[in-house]
């Protein structure tokens, strides 16, 4: 079988998938090929995390790199999905998954809520309103007795203001510390979450995101509603971050509003990871939350090897390491990972446009004045 | 309707926190007090908006770094002062009084001052000259990762403990005290230094802006890049300047700041959220604008503290800055930019 074969036939539709999910069941014991990654419980857990991210990036994606909306918010959204879901799944005792759902719609109201000052702001004044929502959030949840009594058990004098504590979910009849377990119940979620991606970017709103963000003016002159779009984009990529939200909370079991899993750093890692996977690429954004779940044990090993020669650590290193990440991104790889595939690709496949129509933008808005 | 919705929201927010905020019982000395110590602390917050302003009056980007880099050049003008004095800064255990004279504070401030310069034109030509013609979220983004390089630089160079920043001896001095004892209102030298130089430094900002030629070629710029180019204006090296000026103010905000704040590299995190909310407050656009945003964050942020507890102090600042843009989505003093197709 020669090369055009195989690309026809793992291109065909059913097969495409078969393979995904396929490759999706088989990581777990693929991932232990690399160094640090081992089979134990710790391997498990990361994976579980990257779903997690990578949920959060398909939705902040679908928002910033298809809509062209930013948002420095998208850590208070998740921790608002967060607690939605490990209130009603520690208070209520719901199944989990119907709580998923739940925190999805809750948390897509919250997306309104944020949606409705990018009404009528952009660019710096956008980033400024939905960055205060970032700093809000975790405040009002840790901030006083009385919003804290709203979810926490009232049994349970000793937890600190803040924090939640969630029995952890995993599949029925497996342990709830069955990390493995849990990485399938996450799969499921993360592939439906997927596929919505994937035909939310083919379907008429999808288009209508693209058109937004080429150009506003544009886009109004073709009869788009920026306004009801705009809101749309918000409270989908806010019901993402819920679903991914819940799923934490099933992970972590004990949340803390002050963790810095909820502060603005963790918008801003969020967005990192959609730059290095290629804005507006719903496998971009798979592949970015990968680098950015792979890298922490690789920036540890480096720092030991510099307090092995040195002899001391540095302090902070891996601010240092994602500093320049972002950097080397932005100017040397724009279009992220997948940008750099699809180039790659294009350059060596027989020739002929790409068929996926969710290739990252090769253009920028064009809004800004000429210089 | 988006306003109306976020005022109910904001009405109802307001109502839940009510029964917490029924204890303190009001006194005028305790709400003059708050404004007080809120305009003074607010002017460091103008001084560094006024900084954002500049930068985005003269290339089109928010810089979110603008904290780190005041945080970098304010650990630069404590090496300058340990280089006078003789001690190395580098050395966490490092012996740098904490009370210093003019000559000691002035040469670490010129140092910290040349090292900004510098820096500014070097963010300017090697960073953001490069994406001029890259999206809105790719700038911020470089500034957010040249911050997040420059908080781990200084983490490693310096080392992260905290350590005090020393304070000029001359506003080390008594506090002035206005009425009677037991409730009187107490305002600190260091204070009043702040207002002082604050509005000294804004007032030189605007005279440069209204008559010097640099400042008239960098309105022009502002106003039309394309045009002002056409003019002979060198356009490129005009925006160093305006960068250089900027974290010049930055460092200035530092160093007034540093005896208060301490020195950490996340010492001007806050004050550089606060400070890009100050600036958007006011409307991005405006120098004014930043001045009185700055003042107004401050106050807020003074008596929201002291009223509502330090747990909500920051949502409350936020929610108030994102109810005034509701209604006005260019900020208080900011001009409507009308879109270019």
């Amino acid at each position: 079988m020669n090369w055009t074969k195989i690309q026809q036939t793992i291109s065909g539709k059913y097969t495409r998938w078969v393979l995904i999910i396929f490759g999706f069941t088989a990581l777990p014991w693929l991932i232990t090929i690399l160094p640090f990654f081992g089979a134990n419980n710790y391997t498990y857990s990361q994976l579980n995390l990257w779903l997690i991210l990578a949920i959060v990036c398909l939705g902040l994606n679908l928002l910033t790199g298809v809509a062209g909306q930013i948002s420095i918010g998208h850590a208070a959204l998740f921790q608002i999905g967060a607690y939605i879901g490990g209130y009603f799944v520690a208070r209520q005792g719901w199944p989990f998954w119907l709580v998923i759902i739940v925190a999805g719609l809750g948390t897509g109201i919250a997306g309104l809520v944020l949606g409705l000052p990018a009404l009528r702001l952009s660019g710096p004044y956008l980033a400024v309103a939905t960055f205060g929502f970032s700093v809000a959030i975790p405040q009002l949840l840790a901030g006083s007795q009385d919003i804290a009594a709203l979810y926490s058990d009232p049994n349970d004098l000793a937890t600190k203001i803040g924090v939640l504590n969630v029995p952890k979910q995993n599949l029925p009849g497996l342990q709830s510390e069955n990390d493995l377990g849990r990485y399938f119940m996450f799969l499921v979620v993360f592939l439906i979450m997927l596929v919505l991606a994937l035909n939310i970017t083919r379907s008429r709103p999808g288009r209508a995101f693209y058109a937004i963000r080429d150009s506003e003016t544009a886009a109004q002159a073709m009869g788009v509603a920026l306004g009801g779009y705009k809101l749309l984009a918000f409270v989908v990529s806010a019901a993402y971050a819920g679903v991914a939200g819940s799923l934490f909370a099933f992970q972590v079991g004990q949340l803390d509003a002050n963790s810095i899993n909820f502060s603005v750093l963790e918008s801003i890692l969020f967005l990192t990871a959609i730059i290095i996977g290629g804005l507006g690429s719903v496998w971009g954004s798979v592949l970015g939350s990968a680098v950015i779940t792979i890298l922490p044990p690789f920036i540890s090993a480096v720092n030991d090897t510099i307090k092995a020669v040195f002899g001391s650590s540095i302090e902070n290193f891996e601010s240092i390491f994602y500093g320049l990440l972002i950097l080397v991104f932005i100017y040397f790889m724009p279009n992220g990972v997948s940008g750099a595939i699809l180039r790659l690709r294009m350059r060596y496949s027989s020739g002929g446009p790409p068929k996926n129509p969710t290739t990252p933008a090769e253009t920028v808005p064009t809004d800004l004045p000429v210089r | 309707m988006a306003a109306l919705a976020i005022w109910a929201n904001f009405v109802q927010l307001s109502l839940y926190l009510a029964p917490q905020t029924a204890t303190p019982p009001f006194s005028w000395t305790i709400f003059l007090q708050s404004v007080i110590n809120g305009v003074s602390f607010g002017s460091i917050y103008a001084l560094m908006a006024m900084g954002i302003v500049l930068i985005y009056k003269s290339s089109d980007v928010v810089n979110f770094a603008q904290g780190q880099m005041a945080m970098f050049l304010t650990y630069i003008a404590y090496s300058g002062m340990g280089l006078i004095l003789g001690v190395s800064a580098f050395d966490p255990n490092a012996d740098i009084p904490a009370r210093v004279g003019w000559g000691v504070f002035l040469g670490g401030l010129v140092i910290a001052l040349v090292a900004a310069a510098l820096l500014g034109m070097a963010m300017e030509k090697f960073m953001l000259r490069p994406l001029a013609k890259s999206s809105v979220l790719s700038q911020v983004l470089a500034t957010i990762g040249a911050g997040t390089l420059l908080y781990g630089l200084a983490s490693w160079v310096w080392k992260a403990e905290t350590r005090p920043f020393p304070r000029l001896e001359a506003v080390a001095g008594k506090p002035i005290l206005l009425g009677d004892a037991p409730n009187s209102i107490i305002i600190t030298l260091e204070a009043i230094n702040f207002l002082v130089v604050g509005l000294i430094l804004s007032s030189l900002l605007y005279l440069f802006f209204r008559f010097t030629l640099v400042g008239t070629a960098l309105r022009a710029m502002a106003q039309n890049a394309f045009a002002a180019r056409l003019m002979g204006i060198n356009v490129g090296r005009l925006n160093g300047f305006a960068w250089a000026l900027s974290l010049m103010l930055a460092v200035i905000a530092g160093v007034l700041a540093g005896p208060r704040l301490q020195l950490e590299p996340n010492m001007m995190t806050d004050v550089g959220v606060k400070a890009f909310a100050a600036a958007v407050l006011g409307g991005i656009t405006s120098l004014p604008g930043a001045l009185l945003g700055g003042l107004l964050i401050g106050i807020i942020d003074n008596l929201a503290g002291y009223y509502l507890g330090n747990g909500l102090q920051a949502s409350i600042a936020f929610l108030i800055i994102i109810l005034v843009l509701a209604v006005r989505p260019n900020g208080l003093l900011g001009k409507t930019v009308r879109k270019k197709v």
